[in-house]
């Protein structure tokens, strides 16, 4: 079998750079409701959940939507001060259903990379709130 | 006209013209072009009248000024300017855009009413008007031949992208009965170039040729009759620019940059040296204040080859005896090598010199003979440093254990022989000024041809080959000559080339060669400042006239004194307080104040600076009461030394002349090369050395940016300072070398391979808050690549790499500051 050198990059990032932004906006907004019960600006902490989810995205582990889902909200309601809401929820479902989306559109090295992106910018919003305001509990 | 040119500098950077383009193909700006157009007509009116052609009233010359600020005033709109610069613009409109506005404009000019409404009347017929300017334009009032004539000239004059083009039968037309003429280079070097358009320009004025536009490779003339330029006439000119130029340094400086390495090449440009006694004073007092001669190390345990020749030589002496003969021995090694050396070349450059140089040093004592054959090298085992130097002091009765006494007199003596043997010579022919050499450079002028030029064919140069070196020289392309020196021309003297021989091996004796004149242009920047970076700095307006020496005058003072920092107006070097003013919004401000202002200010603070007030003591002490006859002279009315010195700290202009202060204010180094056609700007590397080419260049880049903003001028960043730069029509404000490492994050600001003005703000902002990030990261101990990594990063993850090395520790306050920079670099 011939040894594959190079993946081509047969998706531009700039075709899906509209459902990226889309999902980060899901995960930022229901990342708001989460409050560490320790808090710190450790990305750790602050990206909770959120942070769990994408590492098991990025590597593949889990195929099954629904109980992912389950786990992220496991995961909130055991380390957040405030147990998950039922809009908190809505904006997950919505943003796997765009991952699967964008998990259909890409290859794996593009994923990886658009994930790490993903992490990054909902870090920045989650950072944004805690610094410049609007997150009261969120105080570190 | 150049207090009112002067004044619509001012109203024009008020309007913000320096960042809109002037055509949809974005190469210049309104700022430029409008002040182009008007230093142009000022030209052109002093042409016209002292040819007798012409005749203009002041009022007259007023009008003109105003329709040329006014002409373009459209283009000065937001929405237009946009379209402008994404080329979206097929139909440029060419109303005036409300009359009211543009009759404030010209107020700030200081013209009176009649003279503004003149001056609409004639921007207007100076475009063709489209439908909707039609009533405006047919109830504008006629206007003179004379005043369309000029306005027409200068405009088109202010246009033009390459010189070829006046030769056009459109501007031609517009000239008579006079003609235009230019000439032009083929190669750009830096400043040996700039000498070479200096000598043109001063053998064509004698013909009554007036210059009244400048580009990078060359200068428009108008006149009357033939323009030829008499080779030898030329000739003679150039050198006395060379000579000039080299007069107007400071002997301490050509001393110095005479010396090369005590590894390498010991003189790197032997004809500094001997140029005059002060020179070669300068010289011998550098070489002894040279740390290897002045301040040798002490001898170490590990020196093990030193001990056992020391105790070999010298038995039975104790530790401390010994390390004063290492240290003696040391210093004398350098001494003694610089000595040999000076009579080497010496014997290169004149043989009467050479002469002269042996007979004064053997009329001291010193065995001549034995000096040139057995003098050490930095390679010479130390047992024969010993004993050479031994004989040497023998000779001299020189005491080995008076160290200092001993270097002094050896010092001494060199010194005096070759300063005794410069003045009893006549005239030495110095290679600097070498006719060859200047031929050579002369046979660069492309145009006018002049007869008698001996053009080198380094193409059959190229196709023999040689045995030794390169055949052709790798920065030019001439034919080489000079094998590399790495003082002079920096590093790579050994690195593999395209050019070498076939089957050739680079190293050892075998080095690049170069040409005589590439040479001589590393000689000459090497007189300045040595291994420097350099920037072209093209500017682009008032390249025209002789406001050129207002404005870059002022230009190269604020350069120059950007060596230091001082009260809020921060040094070229630190860019981290650039960054700051930048991402504030206060460069406007900051760059536009005046030298003086901010000279004034630094004085204003000497009492805080030791070594200004210093200065002025020195100089007290020196002249004594004699300074209050002095400043008198000056027309200062000053009665007692305190007065004196309350003037200089209220920062009047004379007194810091006349002590001049600004040589006292240390820095570190900038140099300006100022000619009207390009400025040649040396300075040392930015940032540590240390850091990645990239992370360089990415320095230099926002240095230049700062630089292309402050001034309206195009700068160019050369990849190798030495190498000749392309001669083209600046297309924006910079234009670098796009090493791989920066692709990626320049390519959405670059435009035809230059970053075009309209975005050069937008890049100098990004630039400005990455370097704010990299300092953040800096004082957390990142690495010295981090500069260029930050590129690579998105906003996300430069914040998470900040609160991750603080330890996750980080006030509120400063995540906030962190945010504000973070915005610039967006995502």
């Amino acid at each position: 079998m011939p040894v594959k050198m190079v993946e081509k990059e047969d998706v531009n990032v700039k075709e899906v750079r509209g459902l990226m932004d889309e999902i980060i906006q899901e995960l930022s907004e229901y990342l708001m409701e989460f409050i560490p019960e320790r808090m710190s600006f450790a990305k750790h902490s602050v990206m909770g959940p959120v942070g769990k989810l994408i590492s098991i995205l990025e590597s593949g582990r889990f195929e099954n939507k629904d109980a992912l889902i389950g786990y992220v909200i496991n995961v909130h309601n055991n380390t957040s001060r405030k147990r998950i809401s039922s809009e908190g929820v809505k904006k997950l479902e919505n943003a796997l259903s765009k991952l699967e989306e964008l998990r259909a559109k890409v290859n794996v090295r593009m994923w990886v990379r658009l994930m790490r992106e993903i992490d990054y910018a909902v870090y920045k919003n989650k950072m944004e709130r805690i610094v410049l305001g609007g997150d009261k509990d969120g105080n570190a | 006209m150049e207090e009112l040119i002067t004044k619509a500098i001012g109203v024009a950077k008020e309007l913000g013209w320096e960042l809109i383009p002037a055509k949809p193909d974005s190469r210049t700006t309104l700022f430029n072009h409008i002040i182009n157009a008007m230093s142009i007509a000022d030209r052109l009116i002093a042409a016209y009248e002292s040819y007798e052609i012409l005749e203009f009233t002041e009022h007259e010359k007023k009008v003109i000024m105003g329709a040329l600020f006014v002409h373009d005033f459209s283009k000065s709109d937001e929405d237009i300017a946009k379209k402008m610069a994404s080329g979206k613009l097929d139909d440029l409109p060419k109303r005036l855009k409300g009359r009211e506005d543009v009759k404030k404009a010209l107020s700030w000019l200081e013209l009176n009413e009649n003279e503004i409404e003149k001056a609409i009347d004639l921007g207007i017929q100076m475009e063709y008007p489209s439908a909707s300017d039609f009533e405006e334009f047919l109830s504008s009032k006629p206007v003179s031949r004379k005043i369309d004539k000029i306005l027409r000239f200068a405009d088109r004059l202010a246009g033009i992208k390459n010189l070829d083009e006046v030769k056009n039968s459109s501007i031609s037309k517009l000239a008579k009965p006079l003609t235009l003429e230019y000439h032009k280079v083929s190669v750009v070097r830096g400043i040996s170039t700039q000498l070479l358009h200096r000598a043109v320009q001063k053998v064509v004025e004698k013909d009554g040729w007036i210059p009244i536009l400048s580009t990078i490779d060359g200068t428009v003339y108008i006149g009357n009759g033939k323009f030829v330029v008499d080779y030898d006439e030329l000739l003679t000119q150039m050198v006395n620019e060379f000579e000039e130029f080299i007069d107007s340094l400071d002997p301490d400086q050509i001393g110095s940059a005479a010396f090369g390495s005590f590894q390498h090449t010991y003189i790197k440009a032997p004809e500094f040296v001997f140029l005059n006694d002060k020179t070669a004073i300068a010289f011998w007092d550098y070489i002894g204040s040279m740390p290897s001669i002045s301040k040798p190390k002490d001898l170490k345990p590990t020196d093990k080859k030193a001990i056992e020749a020391l105790k070999t030589l010298k038995p039975g002496l104790n530790i401390s005896e010994y390390n004063t003969l290492y240290k003696l021995y040391s210093s004398m090694r350098y001494l003694l090598m610089m000595g040999a050396a000076v009579l080497n070349e010496a014997e290169k450059i004149d043989k009467k010199l050479h002469e002269k140089i042996r007979e004064n040093l053997r009329n001291s004592g010193i065995d001549v003979e034995t000096l040139v054959s057995s003098a050490p090298k930095h390679t010479s085992p130390f047992i024969q440093v010993i004993q050479n130097v031994d004989k040497f002091l023998k000779n001299l009765n020189l005491d080995a254990y008076k160290r200092e006494e001993t270097i002094n007199k050896t010092i001494e003596i060199f010194k005096k022989s070759t300063v005794n043997a410069i003045k009893s010579v006549r005239k030495i022919d110095l290679p600097l000024t070498n006719p060859t050499t200047i031929q050579l450079l002369l046979s660069e002028l492309s145009k006018p041809k002049i007869a008698g030029s001996d053009w080198v064919n380094s193409y059959e140069t190229y196709l023999k080959g040689k045995k030794k070196g390169t055949p052709v020289c790798p920065l030019c392309g001439g034919k080489a000559a000079k094998s590399a020196v790495k003082s002079l021309v920096g590093d790579g003297t050994e690195s593999f080339s395209n050019l070498l021989s076939g089957g050739s091996t680079i190293g050892g004796t075998n080095k690049l060669k170069y040409c005589t004149v590439c040479e001589l242009e590393a000689k000459l920047r090497s007189l300045i400042m040595a291994s420097a970076e350099a920037f072209y700095v093209i500017p682009q307006c008032v390249i025209a006239t002789n406001l050129n020496d207002l404005f870059w005058g002022e230009a190269k003072r604020k350069l120059e004194f950007s060596r230091i920092s001082v009260s809020d107006m921060p040094s070229i070097y630190d860019l981290y307080s650039w960054a700051e003013i930048v991402l504030d919004g206060n460069f406007e401000k900051v760059s536009s104040r005046s030298y003086a202002d901010v000279f004034r200010e630094t004085v204003k603070n000497a009492k805080k600076n030791k070594k200004i007030r210093e200065a002025i003591n020195n100089v007290l002490e020196e002249y004594g009461v004699d300074i209050i006859e002095f400043a008198k002279v000056e027309g200062l009315n000053v009665e007692s030394v305190e007065e004196v010195v309350e003037l200089a700290l209220k920062g009047d202009g004379k007194i810091i002349n006349i002590f001049d202060l600004e040589k006292v204010i240390q820095g570190k180094k900038i140099a300006v090369i100022l000619s009207s056609n390009y400025v040649v700007l040396l300075f040392e590397r930015l940032g540590k050395q240390t850091e990645s080419e990239t992370v360089n260049l990415m320095r230099k880049l926002f240095a230049a940016l700062i630089i292309s903003r402050m001034f309206a001028a195009s700068v160019l960043i050369s990849e190798i300072p030495l190498s000749i730069i392309n001669i083209e029509t600046p297309k924006g404000a910079v234009s670098f070398p796009i090493k791989l490492g920066v692709r990626d994050f320049v390519m959405a600001y670059l435009s035809d391979g230059w970053i075009p003005f309209h975005h050069s703000e937008k890049l100098m902002r990004k630039i400005a808050a990455l370097l704010l990030l990299e300092r953040e990261l800096s004082k957390l101990g990142s690495g010295s690549n981090t500069l260029y990594e930050l590129t690579k990063m998105r906003s996300g993850e430069i914040l998470h790499k900040i609160v991750h090395l603080s330890g996750n520790k980080m006030s509120k306050k400063r995540l906030q500051e962190i945010f504000r920079i973070l915005k610039e670099v967006g995502d």
